[in-house]
């Protein structure tokens, strides 16, 4: 067997299925969190995982810190080497002490709060920093980014798998056979996005599986059809008909996150445009609130032109002239977002 | 060297504890870190680490009685890693293993046309594994009841004390034959947990050493 030439066989697949979500719409509700763990992680050891979560940022985000935590490839496609990540960062499993406020003689003096897993007092937990805000008032600013597994088409978990246990399937979705894996972890470590998670129940690894018994059936996946904001967009890169391919090829204004990472992710983001910035005499300026150079940092310099073709759209639907961007963006209709991935979840 | 047939009760040499074992020789066995360069091809990411093969030596006492062969394994280990109790946590375990087929290199962990089998002790698991494996990336468990693999662990005085007991003559394909008077090759390997050590990540005792089994 010639591995190298193995793992580029587990690497590939013959189509990619993508999202497109619109950061302008997110509002942070956490409907997609939400329609994912109902469905998913609600198993014995699974209560930390998130395989679908939304941050504010710019922030530590979810799990916590995970972009200082290494991982991908450097500029020559060298692997990169990454860290893991403990119960606390990966959200926790915050229990409240019910019992004992209700129950107990004592329980007029004891506080309700949330512990950590550890049965102590929880210092940090899942979407802890909501809302916080960067910048200085009056121009503080922030965005929520929501995320799962990237179903990267250049996957580093694949290639660090040393028992070949991940593999894409023929639609680009990436899967932990859970057959194979022993929980070595160091997928783990080699995503640069944290987007896997160990379960200690199971003594193995998880992560987004794309809802693919949803989407054998042509159902979207629950975190895109859940999303109350209509934020999000799904279907194969190389459909022309799809707003995936619109939105990422046609018009280039969705954008990896962090390309930099070197894995080519496969969900996009239509950057904030954000709101105005005052002047130090409290005037507005043209200027956006959230600075380029922190989008820069999520999206790469990609963002500069997809920004400049967002605002000159939005101006021209303003002026009112038609604009096929907006309307895609706008999309009255739910089908028209989905592809072929518009049947019912019954 | 030479694994003696002695009349021990097997029952007895179960818990590596017992004073029983005192009456088998012991040698030292020297471990260096596993060469991970070769892991290069099925893991591009553990293969530039370093810092692992934390235990460097290993004491073990072997024997049979004629029907059961009992390996006994003992290390220093500062650390009782026994149980993940955190997402970035690793338990203590060791392995032994034997080839199937003449040959096979313990470097390699085997190879398409030549397996090896090797027994696996982890520390936080109930029962060990008979693992089956033609080199990397394809090592399978398999639950111990199929050959009659046996393992217990102790933790003594900062040190692990794991005996492994094998009924020699049975059926079950694909495992290791062991026939008194017959030659049994053999190579360890040790993780430690406290050290993420897992999979090529161990101390190994380098290639194959061949012993007799005493008639
Ligand atoms: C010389 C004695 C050795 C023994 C007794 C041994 C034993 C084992 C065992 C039992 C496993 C399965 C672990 C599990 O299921 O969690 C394993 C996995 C592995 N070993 Fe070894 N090994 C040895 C040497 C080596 C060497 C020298 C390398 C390479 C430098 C290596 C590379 C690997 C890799 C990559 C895995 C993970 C892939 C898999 O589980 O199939 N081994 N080893
Ligand atoms: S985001 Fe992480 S887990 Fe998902 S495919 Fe990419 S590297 Fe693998
Ligand atoms: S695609 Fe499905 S499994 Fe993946 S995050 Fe969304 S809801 Fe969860």
């Amino acid at each position: 067997m010639n591995s190298t030439s193995e793992k580029q066989r587990l690497k590939s697949s013959k189509r990619q299925l993508a999202t497109v979500i619109d950061l302008n719409k997110c509002m942070g509700c956490q409907s997609c969190t939400v329609a994912c763990k109902n469905i998913w992680t609600q198993r014995p050891g699974t209560e930390h995982m998130r395989w679908a979560n939304v941050g504010t940022y710019p922030g530590r985000g979810y799990p916590r810190d995970w972009q200082s935590k290494g991982g991908g490839y450097d500029k020559q496609g060298r692997a990169l080497q990454g860290q893991l990540i403990n119960i606390v960062d990966a959200g926790d499993n915050l229990q409240f002490n019910h019992d004992e406020v209700l129950n107990h003689e004592d329980g007029q003096n004891a506080r309700l709060e949330p512990r950590s897993a550890d049965g102590q007092t929880a210092k940090w937990g899942y979407n802890w920093d909501e809302d916080q805000a960067s910048g200085k008032w009056p121009n503080a600013f922030f965005f929520y980014l929501p995320r799962k597994c990237n179903h990267c088409s250049n996957a580093p978990c694949i290639d660090a798998c040393s028992r070949n246990a991940i593999s894409k399937r023929d639609d680009g979705v990436v899967l932990i056979d859970q057959d194979r894996c022993t929980g070595h972890r160091h997928c783990v470590e080699a995503c640069p996005y944290k987007m896997i998670y160990f379960n200690p129940a199971t003594k193995r690894s998880e992560k987004c599986i794309e809802c693919f018994p949803r989407i054998d059936k042509g159902i979207a996946p629950a975190c895109n059809r859940q999303c109350v904001g209509r934020t999000r967009a799904y279907g194969y890169l190389d459909d022309k008909d799809s707003q995936v391919y619109k939105l990422v090829r046609q018009w280039k204004v969705a954008l990896p996150l962090h390309p930099e990472y070197g894995t080519e992710p496969n969900v996009y983001y239509v950057p904030p445009m954000s709101t105005y910035a005052y002047d130090s005499d409290g005037r507005l300026t043209d200027d956006m609130r959230i600075p380029l150079e922190v989008l820069e940092q999520y999206f790469g310099p990609a963002v500069h032109q997809a920004l400049a073709t967002l605002v000159a759209q939005r101006q021209q639907r303003k002026d009112g002239n038609p604009s096929q961007l907006m309307d895609i963006l706008i999309s009255k209709v739910w089908q028209d977002r989905f592809s072929e991935f518009t049947n019912e979840p019954v | 060297m030479i694994i003696k047939r002695l009349a021990l009760d097997a029952t007895a040499l179960a818990d590596g504890r017992n004073e029983i074992w005192s009456e088998v020789a012991e040698k030292e066995i020297a471990l260096s870190p596993a060469p991970l360069a070769l892991t290069n091809a099925v893991s591009p990411y553990m293969s530039r680490t370093s810092g692992h093969g934390k235990n460097e030596s290993l004491k073990v006492r072997m024997l049979h009685d004629g029907n059961v062969l009992s390996i006994r394994l003992a290390w220093k280990d500062p650390s009782k890693d026994d149980a993940i109790n955190d997402l970035d946590q690793f338990a203590d375990a060791a392995a032994v293993m034997f080839p199937m087929t003449p040959g096979a290199s313990a470097f390699s962990m085997g190879s398409p046309d030549k397996a090896v089998n090797a027994w696996l002790w982890k520390a936080d698991e109930q029962a060990p594994f008979d693992v089956m494996a033609r080199g990397y990336a394809t090592s399978a468990r398999r639950e111990p009841q199929g050959s009659g693999l046996t393992a217990s662990g102790h933790y003594v005085n900062e040190h692990w004390i794991v005996v492994f007991q094998r009924t020699m003559k049975i059926s079950r394909e694909e495992t290791v034959s062991m026939v008194p008077g017959a030659e049994l090759a053999i190579a360890f390997a040790l993780w430690e947990g406290s050290n993420n050590e897992r999979s090529a990540q161990k101390s190994v005792s380098g290639e194959f050493v061949s012993m007799t089994i005493e008639h």
